[in-house]
């Protein structure tokens, strides 16, 4: 019977067929790789240079033919100056892409992202009212705030933006997700609008800080503020297997994702709470940095398909490699000035982002 | 018998509209019962409230016995599948990707199997590497079916048979695949499943069911088998319309002709 019905145009089949396949296996160890690249590129460029097998020096890795005196004051450079920033920028990256990832499942919407829900927005505000009304309680006259409020208070801040919107979305113990991001909009308005009332308010130093720390900047990162960032990323790898497959259903809609046996309500507040804490905390450090949490995932869903359970992961790694090229291009570009890394990424990343809207128009409607 | 699902004086309210008003239904193992009914009849209403995505006000649904507000969305999931009528993709997944999401995290050869035979059921075997978006509406019907396919097939390897709820499983399909989706479901009957399918399509629902309920204005209007619910009678009570339905000499299955048909004034 069969035969005599055609089957309907076989041949589209293999359109979109082999990319993707051949793709992925090779996806997550090329972005390790690269990124360990990078990170060897950024440990051995800068106000001193460092070749690579001085950096193996440094680091008790080789036995050195260098000076001694040399090889401590490199160690020094890398040690206290150079690793931490590598890893901070390399932790921000992740949680800023991977987050981005994250809210745009949730969302169901590719150009969600964290800055246009209030999170970041949240989390400026606090650090802003921190450095203008802050300076004020806490510094006297010429004081300045203690570097570690701060980040506390942004962190503070984009949770606190959270919440509100969390609350407002939810109804009856059901969170929706339209107007979560309808709020989320309406919130980044008024902090924006806070924001604004605050840079009046500031002197001229604390209008440098405070536009510094808006357009981010990777400047003074130390070890204890990479340590305070490593947990989320085990959060996040830890949780890829369950929260991956609940992503993947969750994109055929809610009630879809229950039908599969996905306890939507769970879902929605465990990935609200660690998106929101992840951008907090890279925001709380770093500023704002856009364009990272809307190019990375883009670019991977083109490369590897929309799958969850290799996109977190590899958001994270090619988000960790992206920030950290930025921010070494930041501190060597304009050296002895830094260039605000927010400035940089925007600068790449939007053009990318425009010219991969033109190659591929489709897959965006539903 | 055990019974597999049993909805008790069910009342689905929304604001101060009744969509189901005391509605009960009885589903035995390897039962094929089809709701059919005007539109805005609660059709679609009744089989989400037994599926357990809505609650209801009033009444309740037992799944094998057990209180559905009691049950996890894991475990209704591996007891009863659910094929909605319309489903929205966010992002351009693959034809195997979609279908293979209805085995959970599992990965493995049977997993693959259980995609493979489902893909092959709804006559979609070599389309699994084409993206969902790509598809027509129709293409992606079947390939929803057969994602609840296989989810039935997850649930009944571990736990026996189970429930599967059809939200009009062939409202863009072509006559072929009508009568394929609907064949596939009548063979899940033979193993024991229970198949309760929302049809607008009163032929196919008295081909395929052996137990037609009808529903009117959140409420059950008939409920037996097709030669006594897909009777003139009925039909003008709950449609409006008058003299459709004719019957082949010898055979009880009676049969639907919109060109006998009348509107009843």
């Amino acid at each position: 019977m069969t035969q005599s019905i055609a089957r309907e145009e076989p041949t589209r089949t293999c359109a979109a067929r082999p990319r993707r396949r051949v793709v992925r296996p090779w996806l997550l160890p090329g972005l390790v790789l690269a990124l360990l690249a990078i990170m060897l590129a950024a440990a051995s460029v800068g106000a001193a240079g460092l070749s690579p097998t001085r950096i193996a020096a440094a680091l008790g890795l080789s036995a050195s033919h260098v000076d001694p005196a040399l090889v401590e004051r490199d160690r020094l450079v890398l040690w206290s100056i150079r690793l931490p920033r590598i890893a901070t920028a390399t932790l921000v990256g992740s949680l800023l892409a991977s987050g981005g990832a994250i809210m745009q499942g949730l969302f169901r919407n590719p150009l969600a992202d964290p800055a246009l829900v209030g999170v970041s927005s949240g989390g400026a505000l606090a650090a802003a009212a921190t450095i203008v009304v802050g300076d004020r309680l806490f510094g006297g006259q010429h004081g300045e705030v203690p570097s570690a409020i701060l980040p506390l208070a942004a962190f503070g801040g984009a949770l606190c933006a959270t919440w509100i919107l969390y609350r407002i979305a939810t109804r009856t113990g059901r969170t929706s997700m339209a107007v979560f991001l309808l709020a989320g909009l309406a919130v980044a308005a008024l902090a924006n609008a806070g924001l604004g009332l605050l840079v009046l308010l500031a002197d001229d130093r604390q209008l440098r800080d405070v536009t510094f720390w808006l357009l981010g900047s990777l400047n003074g990162a130390t070890w204890w503020k990479a340590t305070m960032l490593a947990p989320f990323p085990v959060a996040l790898f830890i949780s890829v297997p369950f929260l991956a497959r609940d992503l993947d259903r969750w994109s055929l809609g809610e009630a879809e994702a229950f039908h599969m046996g996905t306890d939507t309500q769970r879902l929605k507040r465990f990935c609200i709470i660690l998106v929101s804490a992840m951008v907090g905390a890279a925001v709380s450090l770093a500023g704002i940095i856009a364009f990272v949490g809307i190019v990375v995932p883009h670019l991977l869903r083109l490369a590897a398909g929309p799958g969850h359970r290799l996109l977190l992961p590899a958001s994270a790694c090619l988000g960790a490699g992206l920030l950290l090229a930025a921010d070494t291009c930041a501190r060597t570009l304009a050296a002895p000035a830094e260039i605000p890394i927010g400035i940089l990424t925007s600068l790449v990343g939007a053009p990318i982002f425009l010219a991969l809207l033109l190659r591929q128009r489709t897959g965006f409607d539903p | 018998m055990m019974r597999t699902v049993e909805a008790h004086a069910l009342r689905v309210s929304a604001g101060s509209r009744r969509l189901l008003d005391d509605v009960s239904l009885v589903a035995l193992p390897g039962e094929a019962v089809a709701l059919v009914g005007p539109n805005g009849a609660g059709k679609s209403t009744l089989l989400r409230a037994l599926s357990g995505e809505i609650a209801p006000s009033r009444g309740m649904v037992r799944l094998e016995g057990r209180d559905l507000r009691a049950c996890s969305p894991d475990l209704l999931a591996l007891r009863r599948a659910f094929l909605p009528q319309v489903v929205a993709t966010a992002f351009p997944f693959t034809v195997r990707e979609i279908v293979a999401m209805g085995v959970g995290g599992r990965r493995d050869g049977k997993a693959d199997a259980w995609v493979d035979a489902a893909l092959a059921e709804v006559d979609l075997d070599g389309f699994q590497d084409r993206r969902m978006d790509t598809l027509s509406i129709g293409e992606r019907q079947r390939a929803h079916f057969a994602r609840v396919l296989v989810q039935l097939s997850y649930g009944e390897s571990r736990e026996g048979p189970g429930l599967l709820l059809l939200d009009e499983p062939t409202s863009s399909l072509d006559l072929k695949h009508q009568l394929g989706i609907m064949a596939a479901a009548r063979r899940r009957t033979d193993a024991g499943t229970t198949v309760i399918a929302v049809l607008h399509d009163l032929n196919l629902a008295a081909l395929f069911a052996r137990r037609i309920v009808v529903l009117r204005n959140g409420r059950v209007a008939a409920d037996g088998p097709p030669r006594r619910t897909i009777t003139d009678a009925v039909l003008a009570e709950t449609f409006g319309v008058v003299s459709a339905v004719n019957r082949v000499p010898g055979d009880a299955t009676p049969f639907v002709l919109p060109q006998t048909a009348g509107l009843s004034s």
